[in-house]
């Protein structure tokens, strides 16, 4: 199973980003994983990594 | 039409270009307009061993290079388009930024930028710690 198959298909647009953020930060699984499927969603939305999108995030550093 | 896209993106491997391509599709009009293999720090001299064509081909070649300078307003991003990126790329794109600021004496922002098609966290950590926009594509 790829990655981006853990983020479900309706979070997987860039109008979403706040519900995926509620999704992500309620995932019981490690930060780094979180970082991960972030990392993940900013490839397949379209949007660049920033330290500004981490730290919306919770997940700077 | 790789052939094309290499002559296209001078200094791009075939994979870079690539990863370039997917970028200029997802992110058109990211900047006004881009150049390509920009030469910067001063290479090495054998002057003192060689003849002039020589030593011009010399210098060009031990020339650092940057992938891709873009212009945007008054914005000007160094792009480092590498496949499977790691830590060489924070190496790479902190020497840029000090060679193009020396090499043009530009005074307005300047921002280092990373497309790249897998990264892991810890680079993006580094990378994002260091001001640097990272693209996945």
């Amino acid at each position: 199973m790829s990655m981006i198959e853990e983020i479900p298909e309706l979070l997987r647009i860039k109008e979403n980003k706040d519900k995926f953020r509620s999704y992500l930060i309620g995932l019981p699984v490690s930060d780094v994983r979180k970082k991960q499927l972030l990392i993940e969603w900013c490839k397949v939305v379209g949007v660049p990594i920033t330290a500004e999108l981490f730290s919306e995030f919770g997940l700077s550093g | 039409m790789e052939g094309n896209q290499v002559k296209l993106f001078p200094h791009l491997l075939p994979k870079e270009v690539e990863i370039w391509d997917r970028f200029l599709d997802r992110y058109p009009g990211y900047c006004d307009y881009y150049e390509y293999d920009i030469h910067v720090g001063e290479g090495i001299d054998v002057s003192d061993r060689y003849p002039k064509a020589y030593v011009d081909m010399v210098r060009k070649l031990t020339q650092k290079r940057i992938d891709v300078v873009g212009f945007r307003n008054d914005l000007v991003f160094l792009f480092e388009v590498k496949p499977d990126a790691g830590l060489t790329a924070l190496g790479e794109l902190l020497a840029y930024m000090f060679y193009f600021s020396r090499k043009y004496k530009y005074d307005g922002v300047i921002r280092s930028v990373l497309v790249t098609d897998i990264i892991d966290p810890d680079t993006v950590d580094v990378l994002l710690a260091k001001g640097i926009l990272v693209f996945v594509v």
